[in-house]
C-alpha cells in the first residue's frame, strides 16, 4: 500500500494562501523604481546587450551558469515558545516567542518582513551600506543605523527606537523616529493614524513594544511619561489569540467566541469578525457570506477588508 | 488528442502570463489550479511533516518570480511540480540530520488482517521508510521517493528533478541501496519496501 497523501484543511490552505500572497505584495512592494524603468526601456538597450554578449561569449571559458536563485535568497525564522536570535548580515535580530520573520536578501538589499509577533533588530549604520528595511504590514521601517523593535499585532504595528533613527513609512506618510520615541498605527478608528510618542524621562533598555499616549510629531522630543497599557485591551487580544488556537480543533467553540468578541468595540472586533467569516467559509456555512458582508458594512476599510471582498467572491462563485 | 494539448498549453501560457504581469485574479487562479499538484509532489518527497505550509508558501512564492520564463515546454502542473522538487530539495539540503533512532519492532500485520489495522500499519511503514529516506543524499531521496513512492517513470523524474535519466537511474539505486541497509534491521520496512516496489507501475 502506497503512503496516502494527507489532504491539507481548508483552514490551512487559506492561511497558505493568505500569507503567499502577502508575501508577494511585500515583494513587488520593495520592486526598485530603477529595475521598473529599465524594463519599459529595455528595447533600447538591445543593441548594447547583443554587442555585450558577443563579447562575452567570444572571451567566455567553460564557466558554470549562476544558479537561478541567485538574485533572491531568503529564510523564514519561526520562533516556538522561546525567544530566538537570528544574524542577518551585519544585523541581529532577537525574535519574540510565537513569532516570525522571512529574512530577504534582494540584490544588494536585505530586507526583513515581520509575519507576525515582534522582533528587536540591531543594525549596524547604513552609511556606505545597503538599505536595511523592515516590513509590517502597511507599514515600511528604512533602516538609516540604530536598534528598535517592531512588534505587529494583527491591524496594528509598533516601532520603538532604542538608538538612531529609522524612517517609517504608512500609506503614503513617512516620519523619522529617533532614539527613545515609539510611533504606532492607531487601529482604533477605521483608517489607522499613524501616531509618534517622544521618548520617556529615563531611556528604557528595553522599550515596550505596547503603544503609549500619542502625542503631535515633534523633530525635539520632549519628556513624557508612559502610562501603562489598558487591560481591557490586553484582555480582548489574548481572548482572540485563544480563540485562533482553538480553530483547529474546536471549531464550534472558536467560532461562539470569535462573534462575542465581534460584538465589541475594540480593535479585536474587527478582527474577530473576519475571523468568523473565514472559518464559516472554511466550513462552507451559509452564514459565512452574511458575516462577511457585515465585515465590509462595518470596517469598510479595515485590515482584512481586501480579503473579506475575495472570499465574497469565491462563495459568490461557488454558489453560481 | 495533440490539439487538445496544444489547447491546454496555450491556455497554461496564457495564465502565467497574466499572472506574470501582476493580475492578481491570475495568480489566485493559478494558486487554486496546481496547490493540489505541489502539495502532492511536496508530500511525497517529504512525508508527513509539519513544515509542509511553510514549503507550499515558498514554492508558490518561487512558481510566482520564475512564472516569466513559462514557455510552455511543458505542461504548467509539471513546471510546477519541477519547482516544488526544487524547493523540497532546498528543504532536505538545510535539515539537520535525525539523531533519534527509530524502535524496532519484529512483528507484523498478518495479511488477512482487518483493513483498519493494514492501514495504520502501512501508515508506520511509511513513517519508517521516510526516516530511513531522512538519513540519505537530498538528491537521491527525491530520485527514490518519485520513482518507488509516487511510480513516476524514469523519464518523468529525470524532467522533474532537471537531470539526465541516467543520474536518476544512479540515485534511485543509491537511496535504495541505503534504504535497504536499513531495512536489513527492521523487518516492518524490509517488508514494506518489498510491498512498495513489486506493485503495479
Amino acid at each position: 500500500m502506497k503512503p496516502t497523501v494527507d489532504s491539507l484543511p481548508d483552514a490551512a490552505w487559506a492561511r497558505v494562501e493568505r500569507d503567499v500572497f502577502a508575501r508577494l505584495d511585500a515583494e513587488q512592494s520593495l520592486e526598485m523604481p530603477a529595475a521598473r524603468d529599465a524594463r519599459r526601456w529595455w528595447w533600447l538597450a538591445l543593441p548594447v546587450a547583443i554587442s555585450a554578449a558577443a563579447v562575452i561569449i567570444a572571451i567566455r571559458t567553460r564557466a558554470p551558469a549562476p544558479a537561478v536563485d541567485n538574485e533572491w535568497q531568503w529564510s523564514r525564522v519561526v520562533a516556538g515558545a522561546a525567544p530566538s536570535m537570528v544574524t542577518f548580515g551585519d544585523a541581529e535580530v532577537s525574535l519574540d516567542a510565537h513569532s516570525a520573520i522571512v529574512l530577504q536578501r534582494q540584490v544588494a538589499r536585505p530586507v526583513v518582513w515581520l509575519e507576525r509577533g515582534a522582533a528587536s533588530f540591531s543594525v549596524a549604520s547604513r552609511a556606505g551600506r545597503e538599505p536595511f528595511v523592515v516590513l509590517a504590514g502597511d507599514t515600511t521601517v528604512r533602516v538609516i543605523g540604530t536598534r528598535f523593535r517592531v512588534a505587529r499585532y494583527e491591524e496594528r504595528t509598533d516601532i520603538a527606537v532604542e538608538h538612531g533613527t529609522v524612517e517609517v513609512q504608512y500609506r503614503g506618510e513617512v516620519v523619522h523616529v529617533g532614539a527613545g520615541q515609539t510611533w504606532t498605527t492607531n487601529p482604533t478608528t477605521p483608517t489607522p493614524t499613524p501616531t509618534l510618542t517622544p521618548p520617556p524621562t529615563t531611556p528604557t533598555p528595553t522599550p515596550s513594544p505596547r503603544p503609549r499616549a500619542a502625542t503631535t510629531p515633534t523633530s525635539t522630543p520632549t519628556v513624557a511619561a508612559a502610562p501603562t497599557p489598558a487591560p481591557a485591551a490586553l484582555s480582548d487580544q489574548q481572548r482572540y489569540e485563544a480563540l485562533a488556537q482553538l480553530e483547529a480543533t474546536k471549531p464550534d467553540e472558536a467560532m461562539r467566541g470569535y462573534l462575542e468578541l465581534s460584538r465589541g468595540t475594540s480593535q479585536w472586533a474587527a478582527v474577530a469578525l473576519y475571523s468568523a467569516g473565514r472559518l464559516a467559509a472554511d466550513h462552507h456555512e451559509r452564514r459565512a457570506a452574511t458575516l462577511l458582508s457585515i465585515y465590509l458594512q462595518r470596517f469598510p476599510t479595515g485590515a482584512n477588508a481586501a480579503d473579506v471582498r475575495y472570499l465574497l467572491d469565491r462563495l459568490q462563485g461557488a454558489s453560481r | 488528442m495533440e490539439a487538445a494539448v496544444k489547447a491546454t498549453r496555450e491556455a497554461d501560457v496564457a495564465l502565467a502570463q497574466r499572472a506574470a504581469d501582476g493580475d492578481r485574479a491570475a495568480q489566485r487562479e493559478l494558486f487554486h489550479a496546481q496547490k493540489h499538484a505541489v502539495h502532492h509532489t511536496l508530500f511525497r518527497i517529504l512525508g508527513s511533516n509539519r513544515e509542509i505550509e511553510d514549503l507550499l508558501q515558498d514554492s508558490f512564492l518561487e512558481i510566482f518570480r520564475a512564472l516569466t520564463s513559462f514557455r510552455g515546454d511543458s505542461s504548467l502542473a509539471t513546471w510546477c511540480r519541477t519547482i516544488a522538487t526544487r524547493v523540497a530539495y532546498l528543504a532536505i539540503s538545510k535539515r539537520k540530520p535525525p539523531t533519534v533512532e527509530l524502535a524496532l519492532v519484529e512483528d507484523l500485520v498478518a495479511q488477512d488482517a482487518p483493513t483498519a489495522d493494514r492501514v495504520v500499519h502501512a501508515r508506520d511503514a511509511a513513517r519508517r521508510l521516510y526516516a530511513a529516506l531522512d538519513r540519505v543524499d537530498a538528491k537521491q531521496r527525491i530520485a527514490f521517493a518519485l520513482f518507488a513512492i509516487d511510480g513516476l517513470s524514469i523519464a518523468e523524474v529525470a524532467a522533474l528533478t532537471e537531470s539526465t535519466r541516467v543520474a536518476v537511474k544512479t540515485r534511485i539505486w543509491r537511496a535504495r541501496k541505503d534504504v535497504m541497509k536499513r531495512a536489513a534491521s527492521d523487518a516492518v520496512l524490509r517488508t514494506y519496501l518489498a510491498e512498495l516496489e513489486g506493485g503495479p507501475r
